[in-house]
């Protein structure tokens, strides 16, 4: 089956994106195919490069990035919400005058089409940390 | 034609789980996750479906990781393999806010 | 053509509930899928006539709501036991909606390809 995950938490703030990452692993080892997951809201804090965990935490960031790049995940932070956030990419690090560029680059900044896109061509859509 | 409706909010800070309930239909499933699964070892949850052809179920690990058993209520248990069936196995799904 | 409910559940402005599934409504509709949007719980005080959040430096929630319509998005439910048990009632609205029980929204879930609550 195909399926999308939407993630509206951000990691370490609500365990919404800790399930959806669970849950995500476990679909894979299912044999389904994740179609895309879609960081929205706080959930884009999620696709943030710079962050740094405690070493006595499981970093978040970096398992999602690990995940994503494993199973060449289509990952997509909603545009409008990371840029409020300071989720940017060098280009838009550069356009809006940012002094750095902060997503991990295995993470695609889009817009709301990419939801409707994955809404259209998934079986299941399954929301997290709302 | 169901719905799985996923609750991850405490039944003592939200009315997440009474919403849930109001809008359950019979062939409909509850899955309890997070701070959700808090509703898992009272016997209100099990009450409210009861005769309402409404299945329960909550996360393992998120009852394991506060201590909390659901052994004497009708709620089952699923681990994120038993959740993934859970979404294949229904329509759609809805995440309770 | 999939069918999406949307169940605005939040009150606007204290937090950005309203706005997010408002953007995900309004993006869904240039992709002209069927959409039932339905306002309950708190969200029913997204609908209320008389918004003015200018000193909050947030944007009206409420002013995208009349051009609903032009997006296709004719299908607009409102939970009349949550306007009511809120001491509300529809002449307070700023659009026409129509109303809805718990049973209407339980068939129009059973109908949806997918469901988003914000």
């Amino acid at each position: 089956m195909i399926i999308s995950l939407v993630i509206h938490g951000a990691p370490g703030t609500t365990q919404g994106a800790q399930t959806a990452l669970t849950f995500c692993r476990a679909a894979l080892a299912a044999g389904h195919r994740i179609y895309r997951v879609f960081f929205y809201e706080d959930g884009v804090h999620n696709a943030n490069a710079l962050s740094v965990w405690p070493q006595d935490e499981q970093d978040l960031n970096a398992a999602w990035a690990s995940l994503v790049r494993e199973h060449e995940l289509d990952a997509v932070v909603c545009v409008a919400s990371a840029l409020k956030r300071g989720v940017l990419n060098a280009d838009e690090a550069s356009r809006y005058e940012k002094p750095a560029a902060s997503v991990e680059p295995a993470f695609d900044i889009s817009g709301l089409g990419q939801w409707v896109d994955a809404c259209l061509n998934s079986d299941r859509v399954v929301s997290f940390g709302v | 034609m169901s719905t799985l409706h996923i609750v991850n909010k405490s039944p003592f800070r939200s009315d997440a789980l009474q919403r849930c309930l109001a809008l359950v239909a019979p062939g409909d499933s509850i899955l309890l996750i997070e701070d959700g699964v808090l509703a898992a070892s009272l016997s209100t949850l099990a009450d409210s479906v009861s005769g309402r052809s409404v299945t329960c179920y909550a996360l393992i690990d998120d009852l394991a990781a506060r201590g909390v058993s659901a052994a004497d209520t009708c709620i089952r248990s699923v681990d994120a393999t038993g959740f993934v069936n859970l979404i294949v196995e229904h329509r759609n799904s809805l995440s309770h806010g | 053509m999939k069918t999406l409910t949307f169940l605005a559940r939040s009150a606007p402005y204290g937090s950005s509930k309203a706005k997010a599934l408002l953007d995900m409504v309004l993006s869904a509709a240039v992709f002209e899928q069927k959409i039932q949007y339905i306002f309950l719980d708190d969200g029913v005080y997204q609908l209320l006539a008389g918004q003015d959040p200018s000193s909050l430096a947030a944007k009206n929630v409420s002013a995208a709501l009349p051009a609903l319509e032009l997006y296709g998005v004719d299908q607009v439910f409102l939970d009349l036991a949550s306007l009511q048990a809120r001491g509300l009632s529809t002449d307070q609205l700023l659009i026409p909606v129509t109303t809805c029980n718990a049973a209407d929204i339980s068939k129009m879930l059973a109908a949806s390809d997918m469901v988003f609550s914000l």
